[in-house]
């Protein structure tokens, strides 16, 4: 069963985490899910793996009516990201998916007969959820070459897909404790996944502009308080694209 | 039909078990509420002492039926989730099938209508098979559990008549009374409307059939 953990709330406007399923087979890697909800409308980020559909449906159900849930962010094309589209594709009425543009032909073969594809261009674009207007904040080639996070400038919420990312077994703490004894759990995933220390350097100088007090990435633990920061820091003197020689 | 923009009965049945799963989560949270209200009626009959010798015994009746309602809603969350759980798969062995179907559809030579493709569907088929068993026992059970939760509501609510009788001859503590007797009545009917809108979701599940 996945476990579901309310981030944020503030009257009508909630963030919730979705994730540390135990039930998942053992060979598949465990993802946060998040909602983002506003005035009775939702956001879901980076559904999931097709695997991974049934207990999320289960999980969703308890926070919102399914009817509310309209709009989808596949951060990039990743199966574990988004292979569950097919399926919520015949759930969700009159949904759209914002997703980056370069990834539209790729992400369709998953299965898109009802679901509005709603392009995200290079540079971003803002995303209206019942008037709380959200960023898809540019994060390419960390990993993905079309890669967007999401912002929330009112919860001071940053999605962060694989950035911040851990590989961890599902009973691991929702919340960065102690930052340096974290850094083992995601080192060679940053330094492995990710290939660029250009696009390293762009995406730390966007995001040190924004008021970040929550970091939420797509695996492991949430960076909140000064392990944000420590978070950026970390990252910024990190080598990364250790693969190639 | 609530559900009749699900084009495919496997998705129907995955979202109505989903949203079983979710009411009965809410119930088994009403139930809790219930029991706690059944334990500050138990404390407040000690408190009087042997004036609500009555007033304990029916407490004691609330917390049992609270307890068995709160494990029965657990089990109903499994049951649904497992039926979810099942009709994705059985939708996913259904896609299958169909592009199988296809392919065999698409050719006149017999090898293929012998061979690995035919062989692939024919399991295909029993596995479908299968899981509509196991599908048609998931929702026999929770037919079951959830008649046996109204059933407990239902007692619960013979139990309340009893106890405001009880209360009545209790003058010293009829305003704390009375308010537990509210809060048991409100979590009950709490529960029963979550029960009403399963039982509504699983007949509908019939229909999809």
């Amino acid at each position: 069963m996945i476990k579901i953990t309310e981030l944020y709330r503030n009257k009508q406007h909630s963030w919730y985490m979705l994730g540390r399923d135990a039930s998942k087979p053992d060979n598949i890697i465990d993802t946060n899910q998040y909602l983002v909800l506003n005035q009775q409308q939702a956001l879901l980020l980076d559904p999931g793996g097709i695997e991974l559909f049934a207990p999320m449906l289960e999980a969703l159900v308890k926070i919102v009516p399914l009817e509310q849930v309209q709009q989808m962010f596949a951060s990039h094309q990743d199966p574990d990201i988004i292979s569950s589209l097919g399926l919520w594709d015949q759930v969700l009425q009159n949904a759209k998916l914002y997703s980056p543009w370069l990834w539209e032909g790729f992400i369709r073969h998953f299965g898109m007969e009802r679901t509005q594809f709603v392009p995200i261009p290079d540079e971003g674009m803002a995303i209206d959820l019942a008037g709380l207007s959200l960023r898809a904040v540019p994060a390419h080639y960390l990993h993905s070459s079309g890669n967007f996070h999401l912002y929330d400038p009112v919860a001071k919420i940053l999605f962060s897909g694989d950035i911040g990312a851990a590989l961890e077994p599902v009973d691991a703490p929702v919340f960065v404790d102690d930052f340096q004894s974290h850094i083992k759990h995601m080192q060679y995933f940053h330094q492995r996944w990710m290939p660029s220390e250009h696009a390293k350097h762009v995406w730390l100088r966007h995001v040190r502009q924004l008021d970040i007090e929550m970091m939420c990435p797509q695996h492991g633990r949430i960076f909140r308080g000064q392990a944000v920061q420590q978070f950026l820091d970390w990252f910024e003197q990190l080598p990364v694209g250790i693969a190639c020689k | 039909m609530r559900h009749s923009h699900l084009q495919h009965q496997h998705s129907a049945e995955t979202v109505i078990a989903a949203n079983i799963a979710g009411r009965l989560n809410q119930a088994q949270k009403d139930a809790n509420r219930l029991s706690l209200a059944a334990k500050n009626l138990s404390v407040i009959a000690h408190r009087i002492g042997g004036q609500a010798a009555g007033l304990r015994t029916l407490s004691e009746f609330y917390d049992e039926f609270a307890l068995r309602s709160i494990r029965l809603s657990e089990q109903i969350n499994r049951l649904s989730a497992e039926i979810s759980r099942s009709s994705v798969k059985a939708w996913r062995q259904h896609q299958l099938e169909l592009c199988l179907e296809y392919a065999l559809s698409q050719t006149d030579d017999v090898k293929a209508h012998t061979g690995l493709v035919s062989q692939c569907l024919q399991r295909s088929l029993l596995q479908s098979a299968t899981l509509r068993q196991h599908s048609q026992t998931f929702r026999r059970q929770l037919h079951q559990s959830l008649a046996d939760l109204a059933g407990f509501m239902q007692t619960i609510k013979v139990i309340a008549v009893n106890s405001r009788i009880e209360a009545a001859q209790l003058s010293a503590y009829q305003a704390q009374l009375k308010d537990l007797s509210a809060s048991i009545d409100n979590n009950t009917n709490a529960i029963m409307s979550h029960l009403d809108f399963c039982q509504r979701e699983l007949r509908e599940l019939h229909d999809h059939d």
